[in-house]
């Protein structure tokens, strides 16, 4: 419904935060991946989160408009777990993104990995299990279930 | 009774705490104590510490049954117990802090539904087998391999059923297609007989939105230099987007009072048959 322009001009965005809870009721952990911006449907999800995680890449524009995002969060007072630092690239400024955020940064390279894993619908714990986009992916799902826990 | 749980976590010297208060049947003010051997670090919001952070010690109402997420940092080395509920009491009244409702999301960040005219107008096929333009320019909207001819777009609201290939579309010129209770799309074409000033202004309109659209749908840089050589230059680019802006506030506002007024419209009931009988 919501891939298509008609299908989210006919949703009701309103409904999301029902919809998660229910959705939490019935299978206890929800991860819900907001759309960048500052409008309702990046607002909405953070009422009802319990913590988030927001992704950036190394750009100075990208980072401006993660600030946006992460200060968002702060005023639905929704804790800031990881940054997520995508298309690190080999040397991402992991440190400065860190201070900026105010929460450890965690760089994610090999995007061509990604890309395949995504492309050939295959997770990247069979495709690349040993690589370290692998093992960064795996200790932001660690960070993230700790707020579960 | 509030119960606590804590983590914590080591990096780069520091210790990152991360506590959750749990509520139990009633709202319960608490402060934590920080057990660390060292100093607090509470979260900061432009040099200052975040509100209930006081002295080492963090102050909060639980709401009853809901969960309240607490963190901090300091350099002292992790323990296992790095947070304690120093004090818990029971809220008499509701805390004068309204919930955020989803509502007030809505309201204060803005709606983020597409605009009515980006929705492409699905192509249906007519009973002869020809099929209605879609006439909608954008990526998803067009089928048939471009916009629509300037012929069509002079006949679109020309209020001729058979020529307007626009029957898909909803009753009205601006009805809605949003599917929100108490809107209804309506499935049967109204012709409408605006004035040509009105049709040549939304001609206008609409193919400076399908010059936007096409600059959003350029996505490698063959596309996006082709898409830009049409809209003429960067600068026009810029100046395009610019009276967009201004344009979609305009439409927004024509297509409410629009509503009002086909509502009115329908609504009225003028009593003909007596005012014959009087007269």
């Amino acid at each position: 419904m919501w891939r298509s322009l008609a299908g989210a001009r006919a949703a009701d965005p309103v409904k999301l935060c029902a919809v998660v809870g229910a959705v939490e009721r019935a299978y206890g952990v929800v991860v819900v991946d907001c759309p960048a911006g500052l409008r309702a449907d990046a607002g909405l999800p953070l009422v009802v989160a319990s913590a988030c995680v927001v992704v950036t890449t190394p750009s100075e524009a990208a980072i401006a408009d993660a600030m946006r995002a992460r200060e968002l969060a702060r005023e639905f007072d929704v804790g800031l777990v990881r940054v997520a630092v995508n298309r690190a690239g080999s040397d991402p400024p992991t440190e400065r993104v860190a201070d900026l955020f105010g929460a450890p940064a965690v760089p994610i390279s090999e995007a061509a990995l990604v890309e395949q894993a995504q492309s050939s619908g295959q997770p990247l714990r069979s495709l690349a299990p040993d690589s370290m986009v692998r093992k960064r992916l795996a200790e932001l799902a660690r960070a993230v279930q700790s707020c579960n826990a | 009774m509030v119960s606590l749980s804590a983590t914590t976590d080591r990096w780069d010297g520091v210790t990152l705490v991360t506590a959750r208060l749990q509520g139990a049947g009633v709202a319960q003010r608490v402060r934590l104590a920080n057990r660390l051997d060292g100093p607090v670090w509470p979260p900061r919001r432009n040099g200052v510490p975040e509100e209930g952070w006081k002295e080492g010690s963090y102050e909060t109402v639980v709401p009853a049954d809901q969960t309240v997420a607490v963190g901090y940092a300091s350099p002292a080395p992790p323990t296992d117990d790095p947070l304690q509920i120093a004090e818990q009491t029971i809220v008499d009244q509701r805390d004068d802090h309204e919930a955020t409702t989803p509502a007030d999301v809505l309201r204060e960040l803005g709606d983020p539904s597409p605009p009515r005219d980006a929705v492409p107008i699905p192509i249906t096929e007519e009973s002869d087998g020809s099929t209605q333009a879609d006439l909608a320019a954008g990526p998803q909207g067009t089928s048939n391999g471009g916009p629509p001819k300037d012929g069509d777009d002079a006949d679109r609201l020309s209020g001729d059923p058979a020529r307007d290939p626009e029957s898909t579309r909803p009753a009205r010129a601006w009805e809605p297609v949003r599917g929100v209770p108490g809107q209804e799309m309506q499935a049967q074409e109204t012709p409408c007989q605006a004035p040509a000033a009105v049709h040549g202004w939304l001609d206008t309109v609409e193919e400076r939105v399908e010059t936007a659209e096409r600059l959003a749908a350029a996505d490698t840089l063959p596309e996006a230099t082709e898409a830009l050589r049409a809209a003429g230059s960067l600068a026009q680019a810029e100046d395009l987007v610019e009276t967009l802006q201004d344009e979609e506030a305009t439409l927004e506002a024509i297509a409410s009072r629009a509503d009002r007024l086909a509502q009115r419209s329908t609504e009225s009931d003028v009593p003909l048959a007596t005012f014959e009988r009087l007269a």
